[in-house]
């Protein structure tokens, strides 16, 4: 049984066209004339209970449209969307029971007063029996050290702090689904380190499913057993990680430190090497793999000139994506 | 009952935020105090110069400021900030963090934000209705009090719907704020003072399509027991609470209408 | 001196960027003049005059008042509390410090740019409203000319005025407390609805000590024609006495206030 169900799902916005200048906007009050932007495009997906999702995309690919859909916030135009067998924008309030919700720039936490209270008020919102309300305070305060802070004001908590309380509000009434909306974003490595790890945590020990968009590619790398890439609205790839890599990262980087020579590598190109930059010392060459590996060039470069170093570079998911947007972009520059 | 005991809790927390900053809570009340305390000045000042104003004299006429400024200041209490600061929410995104928890998004806007200062109308208001009540020919008999209390009700919730529709503008308005500013702050001052010195124009407005003059004028007619020297029917003085409640209807229907744009634009 | 063209320029254009605002506050101007006015037609219904402490009123002379008083509300108004207020909640004062101008040189040109667009486009429908539908009396050049001149120094006292209850944001966090309760001093002390002529003895002893009568009650004085020439000159001797104090008032903040910012490191 899948707990998100997302068929066809396609949201236009229709916005009033602003015409120029004093007229144009006396213009604007009473005119009829819209224009249509559709910022979902027929999507279906579907996630199973306990995967941790990553939904990602670049800015404006229709991301928050969707997680706002399946919040309950907007009415898709047409097709549906159905959280736990319901549809959360006709039963908003009962799909509410169901979630938890975090935007990363914006705290649900009251500002001025301690966290406790918050979660105090979030506890009677959400009708939590006390059994279940200790047995998870207890468990954020191991994983998430909510207790250092619990007493401070919510204005005097560091952003980590606040993202650990905001994900421990979020978390209080043991929702099924978690929606997180950048959840890194603005911390330092060590604290999205933390926060990575309490993810991973919740998800094992609670069972609860998450659906994440980011644009950090380390919080997809370490936490998301699947992606959902969507741009311009349009549903690029849902998959698991190793197909992506599979699909658009056959290449791999390898970095050589010479002594100084003058060297032509042009003749690797012949060879499967698709990318190459060389000063006389520190040479980066990309390649596929299927066509040639690190120790052909290798050979290669050791014929020609005295090797120092080498190391060979992984392909990491940031650049799997970032290339996969340079073909999307390129296939509709030809499409046009 | 549950739902009770969280509108409790709210106001409890609220009270938590407003104590961190104690200073302040009170020049709330202060700075409002100042604003209303100046009005009655004035009223007093004019009538040191002139006898009536229309016939009305000076307690009647702080009687009905009095009523105006009691229910505006309930209804202000829970209405106000919320509705006037639901543009910027909206903008913020901090709606949508109340649209993704288990409660009523209107019920949730209202328990977040209060406004205390607006409890500084209330006692105010209740030490001028004490100051008054002496001096006005009014028989306090147990059908007018009951029948006064209906009638604050009334008064109350035509407030209310006024702040209501003007902040729900807010869904369509990029700067709603000016809109609740302009209604409920310049246009409410014309009930300051008797309606009846208003032109024909004027009253059908505050009658007909901003019902303001329901809140104090009609009724002050039949508490004053004056002769009726407004322009229409003699039932008017009783249709109070039936205009607040229709308002209400209104006010709750055009917010349902906001969220559907809401939801539908999300913007 | 360019910089500050441009202060003015940036601060005219922001005011006519929000045209439905605009119409909102003409149209709440017009409310309030019609209250006003209604309560003062009412008010003579039955005497041509009314006695006061410089002689007998006519409804026409009460008229005129209020127009010109609304008027003057609008074209003196400015944000300079609020400016103060968000620049030293934000911390943004630190950074308009280092700047290469007067903060408060800052804060006047912000005003006049919002003055030529209060006179452009909202006094001007006022005052077509006033002679339209009030018969608005014009009453001689003369007086319209020192009338701009006390009403010009009435600008200077509101603005000075506005700019210590501001600075007041350096020890206490929400000035618009303060801001609010200047307002009110002004609307009864500076007589912009109730002229003081019809206050009661003591309350017009106590306004003749304090600096409010000089942003409304005297200007709209000499607009009428209430006083002679010796009179005029009095108030604007007067006018410029109290802009002298509150100048001195302000350093004397100001030195205070910033002493305190640089402790705490903005």
């Amino acid at each position: 049984m899948s707990i998100i169900k997302v068929e066809n799902l396609t949201k236009q916005f229709k916005r009033t066209k602003r015409k120029k200048g004093f007229f144009g906007a006396i213009k604007t009050l009473f005119s009829n004339e819209y224009e249509i932007k559709t910022a979902v495009h027929d999507v279906s997906f579907s996630v199973e209970k306990g995967e941790i999702v990553g939904y990602i995309g670049p800015n404006g690919a229709g991301k928050s449209t969707t997680i706002k859909t399946l919040v309950g916030i907007l009415v898709p135009t047409s097709g549906n969307a159905e959280v736990k067998g319901i549809i959360p924008y006709q039963s908003r309030i009962e799909n509410a029971r169901n979630i938890g919700v975090v935007f990363g720039q914006r705290t649900q936490l009251w500002w001025d007063i301690p966290v406790v209270d918050s979660i105090n008020l979030m506890r009677h919102m959400y009708k939590i029996q006390d059994a279940l309300f200790e047995e998870n305070m207890k468990i954020f305060s191991q994983v998430l050290g909510i207790d250092e802070f619990i007493n401070t004001p919510v204005r005097q908590l560091s952003l980590g702090q606040r993202m650990r309380a905001d994900l421990c509000v979020s978390l209080l009434h043991s929702p099924d689904i978690l929606y997180l909306d950048e959840p890194t974003i603005g911390l330092d490595v060590v604290v999205k380190e933390n926060i990575r790890n309490f993810i991973k945590k919740i998800n094992k020990e609670m069972g609860t499913t998450i659906v994440l968009t980011t644009h950090d590619m380390d919080d997809i790398e370490m936490l998301c057993h699947r992606l959902i890439v969507i741009d311009k609205g349009h549903l690029m790839y849902d998959g698991d990680m190793g197909s992506l890599k599979a699909k658009y990262g056959s290449n791999e980087r390898l970095t050589i430190i010479t002594e100084k020579s003058d060297v032509d590598l042009k003749g690797l190109l012949a060879l499967g090497v698709s990318e190459f930059k060389y000063n006389g010392i520190k040479a980066d060459i990309q390649y596929e793999t299927d066509k040639i590996n690190a120790m052909g060039i290798l050979e290669w470069m050791m014929q020609r000139c005295r090797v120092k170093d080498f190391s060979i570079h992984q392909v990491n998911i940031e650049e799997v994506i970032r290339k996969m947007y340079r073909e999307l972009d390129e296939r509709s520059k030809m499409m046009k | 009952m549950s739902n009770i005991k969280l509108y409790l809790l709210f106001f409890k927390t609220y009270l938590k935020v407003k104590s961190e900053y104690r200073f302040s809570f009170f020049m709330d009340l202060f700075s409002q105090f100042s604003t209303f305390a100046i009005t009655y000045l004035s009223i007093w000042i004019l009538f040191g110069r002139f006898k009536d104003i229309n016939g009305w004299n000076f307690y009647e006429v702080v009687f009905l400021y009095n009523i105006n400024l009691f229910s505006y200041g309930l209804a202000g209490l829970f209405f106000f900030n919320p509705l006037r600061f639901l543009e910027e929410m909206i903008h913020s995104g901090e709606f949508d963090c109340l649209m993704h928890k288990p409660m009523s998004v209107f019920m949730h806007l209202i328990c977040r934000r209060f406004n205390q200062s607006y409890l500084g109308y209330l006692i105010l208001g209740i030490i001028v209705f004490r100051f008054c009540m002496d001096k006005l020919n009014i028989i306090w008999t147990v059908a007018n009090v009951i029948w006064f209390i209906i009638v604050m009700a009334g008064a109350f919730l035509i407030q209310a719907s006024i702040i209501i529709i003007s902040g729900t503008t807010g869904f369509w308005l990029t700067r709603s704020a000016s809109v609740t500013e302009t209604i409920v702050h310049r246009f409410r001052s014309f009930i300051t003072y008797p309606v009846s010195i208003y032109n024909t124009f004027v009253q059908i407005l505050l009658t007909f399509v901003i019902p303001y003059a329901f809140v104090n004028y009609y009724p002050g007619i039949y508490f004053l027991d004056r002769e009726d020297s407004s322009l229409f029917s003699p039932y008017f003085q009783y249709l109070t609470p039936v205009v607040g409640i229709v308002l209400m209807i209104l006010a709750m229907g055009f917010w349902r209408i906001g969220m559907n744009r809401y939801q539908s634009t999300g913007s | 001196m360019k910089a500050y063209i441009e202060i003015i320029r940036n601060s005219f254009l922001t005011g006519i960027t929000y045209r439905v605002n605009t119409l909102l506050r003409i149209f709440g101007a017009v409310v309030s003049l019609l209250v006003q006015i209604s309560l003062w037609y009412v008010l003579f219904q039955s005497k041509p005059d009314a006695t006061s402490h410089i002689g007998a009123i006519k409804l026409s002379e009460m008229v005129t008042y209020t127009i010109v008083s609304t008027l003057t509300h609008i074209i003196i108004s400015n944000q300079v509390i609020m400016r103060l207020d968000n620049k030293i909640k934000t911390g943004q004062i630190a950074m308009d410090l280092i700047k290469p101008m007067s903060l408060k040189a800052i804060l006047g040109s912000e005003m006049i740019g919002t003055t030529l667009y209060n006179v452009i486009f909202r006094s001007l429908p006022i005052l077509l409203i006033g002679i339209f539908l009030f018969s608005f009396q014009f009453s001689g050049w003369l007086n319209l000319a020192f009338f701009i001149i006390a009403l010009f120094n009435a600008a200077v006292i509101f603005f000075e005025l506005s700019y210590i209850v501001g600075l007041t944001g350096f020890w206490y966090t929400t000035v618009w407390h303060m801001g609010r309760v200047l307002d009110n001093a002004i609307r009864v002390f500076g007589g912009s609805f109730i002229p003081l002529w019809f206050f009661p003895e003591s309350l017009y002893h106590i306004s003749m000590f304090l600096p409010f009568r000089f942003i409304y009650y005297t200007p709209i004085l000499i607009y009428i024609g209430k006083v002679d020439m010796k009179g005029v000159i009095e108030i604007i001797l007067q006018q410029w006495v109290w802009i002298a104090i509150l100048i001195i008032i302000e350093k004397v903040i100001w030195k205070f206030g910033i002493k305190k910012l640089v402790i705490q490191g903005g």
